[in-house]
């Protein structure tokens, strides 16, 4: 009796536990399609306010485009009314940006300077998320007319814990007509071993700028950047060569210095970018001490700088370290004479010719290079 | 009173053809805007427009396919057309110019740069 009593109870209790288990099962997946719908819902509606906030505030950015007259940046304001329409117009204005240039684009910069966007982004600054922090940086970029309290908000960035952080903050100060703030930029980017060389050159560029006359500050702050004991070798490399590209020729004297006092003896990346930046100078003078100190030096990249040093010279007069260089051990310092005594043009010839008689097996080397810079 | 000169603008970022439309509706010309390739291409064979201004790259039928489409069939052979595309792609420049095209205009580009050009090719 007792047995019976309890397989009931027992049968009772599993009924009891199923239907609960169903009940709760059945109230998580209401809850979950619940969920789902109302996050569709509330997200079609935000698409539908961001499309329709876009479509309200391009007649007026159109508007302040193109008809310049009397026409103040203020009026497009008077669309931003909450954060909620922040995205939108932001979103708009960076994709105006990407594709057109010129007049139109700096119209479109000085709405991105209004007042509400220049208050939220000083906000993101201080973000704990760091997309929020490269978001404003990225936006400090975009502003013409910046003001020293927002470089000194984003000089601040400079010490962020993310490279990314970091090197869109300097891009952004890279617009700043002060020459020592652009330089500190540039060095604390410099400084971190994680940024890409590209960054680096990238940034060097912003660095020069072309409209002002500042060539010989910006060249003198350089030399002390790169005689600073605290940037990455590589870097330090991408820096000097980068010279080149931007022309401050004011300081080869200074290089050529450097060379001489042993600046970049152990740093094989530095000697190569200085004995490349000289030869591209076409500076003459120094050329004959770098060779007789380096022509024969034990690294090999150090002999193919030579070699490219001469390329850029193009003057017969080297024709005989070139043919000496020719005949190097190592394939790539070869190939960067072959290149050079092709360019020298008849008067190379006659050195190839000795050459492919002096070493044969570099005879079909020698007539791919000389057929390739002939067509050129 | 004189018709204006109809353009059609293939271009699939909305914001750019819409501002490119309003300069040049401001220049005194219609301009009709497709987002796709396909309308584009529809657009084409169903009107006649005095200049063609295609994106190269489009989701769907690109620039040059439209272009391609557009000189098999012999009314639009002689057809003006313009081409927006990337600066980086300097291949895209041989391959237009084999295909007939007037114009380039590298992105980003200066609008009154455009505006120029569109007047000068409408000039001829």
């Amino acid at each position: 009796m007792n047995l019976s009593i309890l397989e009931y109870q027992d049968e009772y209790f599993a009924i009891y536990i199923t239907v609960l288990i169903s009940f709760i099962l059945l109230f998580l997946t209401f809850y979950l399609v619940i969920s789902a719908l109302a996050y569709r819902f509330i997200n079609n509606r935000k698409m539908a306010y961001y499309e329709l906030k876009r479509k309200e505030c391009l007649p007026k950015i159109l508007e302040f485009v193109f008809d310049r007259d009397d026409l103040d940046a203020s009026m497009v304001e008077s669309g931003v009314r909450t954060k909620a329409d922040y995205q939108p117009v932001l979103s708009l204005l960076y994709e105006l940006l990407d594709d057109i240039e010129g007049d139109e684009s700096e119209r479109i910069r000085l709405i991105l300077g209004i007042t509400v966007f220049r208050a939220y982004h000083q906000k993101l600054l201080s973000s704990r998320n760091k997309d929020n922090r490269i978001a404003a940086c990225k936006y400090y970029s975009h502003i013409i007319d910046l003001t020293d309290k927002e470089y000194e908000r984003l000089e601040k960035m400079l010490g962020d814990s993310s490279v990314l952080v970091i090197h869109s903050a300097a891009s952004a100060i890279m617009s700043s007509p002060n020459v020592i703030r652009r330089i500190h930029a540039l060095a604390a980017v410099s400084r971190r071993k994680s940024i890409s060389r590209l960054a680096i050159l990238e940034l060097l560029n912003e660095y020069h700028h072309t409209d002002k006359d500042q060539m010989d500050e910006e060249a003198e702050q350089l030399l002390h950047l790169i005689k600073a004991d605290h940037i990455q070798t590589d870097h330090l490399a991408i820096i000097i060569k980068g010279i080149c590209d931007i022309g401050y020729v004011s300081i080869i004297d200074e290089l050529y210095l450097l060379i001489e006092n042993g600046f970049a003896d152990d740093r094989e990346l530095v000697l190569e970018a200085l004995i490349y930046t000289i030869g591209r100078f076409q500076y003459g003078i120094v050329v004959d001490q770098i060779l007789q100190k380096y022509q024969d030096d034990r690294r090999p990249r150090i002999r193919r700088a030579c070699a490219e040093m001469l390329e850029s010279l193009v003057d017969p007069l080297y024709g005989p370290n070139l043919l000496k260089l020719a005949m190097d051990q190592e394939f790539s310092v070869r190939i960067k004479s072959v290149y050079a005594l092709a360019a020298l043009g008849p008067e190379g010839t006659e050195y190839l010719k000795v050459l492919q008689k002096e070493s044969p097996e570099n005879r079909l080397m020698i007539q791919s290079i000389v057929s390739e810079v002939t067509q050129n | 009173m004189e018709e204006k000169k109809r353009i059609l603008l293939v271009e699939d970022n909305d914001s750019i053809a819409k501002l490119v439309k309003y300069k040049l509706e401001r220049d005194g010309y219609t301009v009709e805007v497709c987002v796709n390739g396909n309308d584009g291409l529809e657009s084409i064979k169903a009107r006649k427009y005095e200049l063609i201004i295609l994106d190269v790259m489009m989701p769907g039928i690109s620039g040059f396919e439209i272009l391609q489409n557009m000189r098999e069939i012999e009314t639009f052979r002689d057809a003006k057309v313009m081409m927006l595309t990337s600066r980086s792609r300097e291949e895209d420049l041989a391959r237009g110019f084999k295909l007939g095209v007037s114009e380039y205009m590298g992105k980003p580009f200066k609008v009154a740069e455009l505006s120029m050009r569109v007047n000068k090719i409408m000039a001829e």
